[in-house]
């Protein structure tokens, strides 16, 4: 057997616009199999707009995006690209559970579409989602208005995660929550990255996150990809944006509780 | 891509039987064939001495790893040949919490849902009877303060609920005037009389029609988009902004949309009446070869003034029902997508019921005034 390709996502000359205002400008970016990249760029940057390219939930104006080897906006909907669903899981900045389901049903709800496996089955996978977020089996009754913005986030990720997905876009995971909750977050996506063996995105503002969980770093700036490697080859850019935003004051002591 | 389907093959002619499995035990490849895989497996006995040799496959997911686990009996096999890289998948199973225990039903459950109905109808009157209570003071407080009365909200309500709603109104009153009119033409003219089009058309128009139409269109539109209005502000937390700066969501919001029904409610009665009666004067025309002049010239007197005045009554009355009930509904959706679309209907159905209930209330009780002898 081959070994699977190391690139996740391609994305190649990637244009946007909306109206007259143009949100990227040719970027090209690549997420390799296993390594966790953070998206970072000023707000309005396109960053969550980049995210939703790669998963064809909006098509850019020019630019090929490829998942898995597969064109992502191919010109005729094939079993392959509906196939690729179910390789990626999405976490939604503000969760997006559907509030009319109990979390039970919100994370059955991918396994029962693919009409394949028996209830008793997919109950049990349910569980071991729920536990593998460290929820208890007894938060599967409630429904998404009776959780806290950690729990959304913890059920959102254990839908995102039913699938067995080898591909996790995280859409601000940190966002919303307060520092403890936040730290364990990342923790819990570190943890079960190293365990399932995962391909991480996340589009994220914090720069905890970014230091703790990140491999790679791409930064977008003035519609360009203006830098992407590790942390330090990112600091070591002397683009105006990266100064202010990893040598402004919270940066820059984040930086030097570090090293 | 015969190699990524997973399968398992049995080996018999050691001393102990060895079960080998192969290629991708994860979902994607998994559900395909997870009934064939799972006749396989129970041919399997899983005797003690078996041995599960896992260290060929190409990969494993959670639910391969828990269809193997339901199948070991929810213990590892004694003999089990893994990749380290898997063993954590096989921790967390045996780590896995048992199920929360089934809610009991309790007996007699139909009672209890039979009272909860009962006591949540009491409450709905409460609320609604409360808030009514509550816009009464808030307009009895207007002439100490002239300065803090809405003038603009009020205004952009009425321009909302009634100046947007002309065109429909307009137009299903005259289609039904002209539907009412017509079949009464056809009998008016067996019995010779034709030209009490005039009265009948006149008189049941205005006296019930016209008033009864405009509500119920207003109350499925303006309504609704009331309830979903006000929950929406309520889930996103604008009318507790409003309270913290000290502004009443009360005075500021609920109270111009259910004036402003007021106002645009008889306004709209009169206008779908006059739609209607054109529709009558078409079909007498066509019909009846009765002229527009003629039927004009009899109208003032098929009609007493009196009705005239009970119908702006009842419009109003019909305004404040349906701004009272669609703000009660609206206050009451809670933060999911279900309630919205649950309160916005019981709103509208609410709004529609009280409207007719109100017209039969007026019925009843004027039931002696305004007929010509």
């Amino acid at each position: 057997m081959s070994p699977p390709s190391p690139t996740v996502i391609e994305m190649r000359g990637i244009v946007t616009r909306f109206g007259a205002q143009v949100v990227h400008d040719g970027i090209d970016l690549s997420v390799q199999r296993g390594e966790v990249l953070g998206l970072v760029g000023g707000s309005g940057s396109g960053k969550t707009t980049l995210l939703r390219e790669m998963i064809g939930l909006q098509n850019p104006s020019a630019g090929e995006v490829h998942a898995f080897g597969e064109a992502v906006f191919a010109a005729r909907r094939t079993h392959q690209t509906k196939a690729l669903r179910q390789r990626w899981g999405v976490l939604f900045q503000h969760g997006a559970l559907f509030t009319a389901l109990s979390v039970t049903d919100n994370i059955a709800l991918p396994l029962r579409e693919l009409r394949a496996l028996d209830e008793p089955l997919i109950q049990e996978l349910v569980r071991l989602k729920l536990a593998m977020v460290g929820l208890k089996p007894e938060d599967g009754r409630r429904h998404p208005a009776e959780l806290s913005g950690g729990m959304i986030k913890r059920v959102g990720l254990a839908r995102a995660l039913a699938l067995d997905a080898e591909l996790l876009l995280l859409d601000e995971p940190t966002s919303g929550l307060d520092p403890v909750a936040s730290e364990q977050f990342v923790d819990l996506i570190a943890e079960l990255r190293s365990t399932l063996g995962l391909t991480v995105a996340l589009v994220t503002h914090d720069l905890d996150t970014l230091v703790d969980l990140c491999d790679r770093i791409a930064v977008l700036a003035d519609r360009k990809l203006i830098v992407i490697g590790t942390l330090d080859e990112v600091i070591a850019c002397d683009h105006p944006f990266i100064q202010s935003y990893f040598r402004g004051h919270r940066g820059g002591r984040l930086l030097s509780k570090r090293q | 891509m015969a190699s990524e389907a997973p399968g398992l093959t049995l080996d018999q002619d050691g001393k102990s039987p060895r079960i080998r499995l192969t290629g991708q035990w994860v979902l994607r490849h998994l559900s395909g064939s997870i009934n064939k895989l799972r006749r396989q497996l129970a041919r399997c006995k899983s005797d003690p001495q078996t041995i599960w040799d896992l260290e060929s496959i190409d990969g494993l997911d959670s639910t391969g790893a828990l269809l193997l686990w339901r199948h070991w009996g929810r213990r590892r096999p004694a003999q089990l040949r893994l990749r380290t890289e898997y063993e954590p998948l096989f921790q967390r199973l045996e780590q896995m919490p048992a199920p929360a225990p089934a809610l009991k039903r309790k007996p007699l459950e139909w009672v209890a849902r039979l009272g909860a109905a009962m006591l949540s109808a009491a409450t709905h009157l409460r609320e609604l009877v409360a808030l009514l209570g509550q816009l009464t003071l808030d307009i009895l407080s207007f002439p100490a303060r002239p300065d803090r009365i809405p003038w603009r909200e009020i205004s952009a309500n009425i321009y909302k609920s009634g100046g947007r709603a002309l065109l429909i109104t307009g137009l299903v009153g005259l289609l039904i005037g002209i539907v009412m009119s017509y079949l009464s033409a056809l009998q008016l003219r067996l019995l010779g009389g034709e030209r009490f089009i005039v009265n009948l058309m006149g008189l049941s128009v205005t006296r019930e029609l016209g008033p009864l139409l405009a509500a119920i269109l207003i109350a499925g539109r303006s309504g609704s988009s009331i309830t979903a209005e006000l929950g929406v502000m309520r889930l996103t937390q604008e009318l507790d902004a409003l309270a913290t700066m000290g502004i009443s969501p009360f005075k500021r919001v609920l109270l111009p949309k259910v004036l402003a029904l007021a106002i645009t409610m008889p306004l709209l009665a009169f206008w779908t009446m006059a739609a209607a009666i054109f529709g009558g004067m078409l079909v007498a025309q066509s019909e009846l070869n009765i002229t527009f002049g003629q039927f004009l010239s009899d109208l003032p007197g098929a009609i007493p003034i009196v009705t005239y005045w009970i119908a702006l009554a009842k419009s109003i009355a019909f305004g404040v029902v349906i701004g009272l009930v669609s703000c009660h509904f609206g206050l009451r959706i809670k933060p999911n997508t279900e309630s919205l679309g649950y309160e916005t209907t019981n709103a509208v159905v609410t709004a529609i019921t009280l409207v007719i209930l109100t017209d039969a209330i007026f019925a009843v009780g004027l039931r002696d005034i305004g007929w010509q002898e």
